[in-house]
């Protein structure tokens, strides 16, 4: 039986424009909550990037230890932190414009 | 599949994997391998992208010249860096990567020396009264593709190791490789007419 993997989605289909959430549900009572929230700016990213993300902050930042846990040399992960940082300056430059 | 394509972009790109001291590391090694084969086969490297037979070095002399030549080649590319990166990188980054992007020349000095035609042959072209055979001018075709293809490796190590290591990339990294890669070419050939 193959396991689908869901990914949520970022964007409006029909527009493009970026997705909010409306409803929240608890797995374990299933109480749901209505509502419209704005989505948190590090779902935008994708899951490597946000594994990418976590690993960063466990290591303390340390590019060293990032390289070593990617299997890469440490400027081509610098420069990977690089692009990450690039997108999440986009990320919150379209926010605020959409505010 | 997945190492296939590691290989393929080490192969390409081995910046991508390797740097820093293990970097330096292995691009010294490859650069002390490449003098000692430039010794026995009496091969050159005295450009920044240019190989050819000559005349026996000492063994000092091939060292200064693949050093050198690897030096110049880092300041003109540090220099381009400098003006376009946007970012910080570290020097031990970029010369490591370009002593590495230099190792597939190693190859190309057996493969000169073994192919290269008698002096017989060298005189035949010169000498439009003579026919020639082709199996007599193959091996020059065979050490003019091979080098070609060659070189060309070397450029795109060496573009991508500019790239990598100073994170830089698009038309401004393609364009100033080029002045860099030019400028450092014709400091190279000025300096050798003095040293040697």
């Amino acid at each position: 039986m193959n396991i689908v993997i869901k990914k949520m989605p970022q964007a409006c289909p029909s527009c493009d424009s970026r997705l909010n959430v409306k409803k929240l549900v608890c797995p374990n009572c299933d109480t749901e909550v209505d509502g419209t929230y704005p989505m948190p700016l590090l779902a935008s990213f994708s899951d490597i990037e946000q594994e990418f993300i976590i690993n960063f902050i466990k290591t303390s930042g340390s590019l060293k230890e990032m390289a070593s846990i990617m299997n890469r040399s440490y400027p081509s992960v610098r420069n990977y932190l690089d692009e990450l940082i690039t997108k999440l300056n986009n990320l919150q430059k379209n926010n605020n414009h959409g505010n | 599949m997945e190492t296939n394509s590691h290989w393929k972009k080490f192969m390409l790109n081995p910046a991508e994997y390797l740097a820093g001291s293990m970097g330096l590391l292995v691009g010294f090694i490859g650069m002390l391998i490449t003098v000692l084969a430039g010794y026995y086969t009496r091969g050159h490297l005295d450009g920044v992208v240019d190989m050819h037979l000559g005349k026996q070095f000492s063994l000092l002399a091939q060292t200064e010249e693949v050093f050198l030549v690897w030096i110049i080649t880092f300041l003109a590319l540090f220099i381009s860096a400098k003006i376009i990166s946007k970012t910080s990188f570290r020097i031990i980054d970029l010369l490591g990567t370009l002593a590495i992007a230099r190792i597939p020349l190693i190859l190309l000095l057996p493969i000169s020396y073994f192919c290269v035609p008698s002096e017989e042959v060298l005189k035949k072209l010169t000498d439009t009264s003579h026919q020639i055979a082709f199996s007599e001018v193959a091996p020059l075709l065979v050490i003019g593709i091979v080098s070609f293809v060659f070189i060309a490796w070397v450029c795109v190590l060496m573009y991508n190791a500019f790239c990598t290591s100073c994170n830089v990339k698009g038309k401004n990294a393609l364009i100033s490789f080029i002045i860099a890669m030019l400028a450092a070419e014709i400091l190279s050939k000025i300096i050798f007419r003095y040293i040697f």
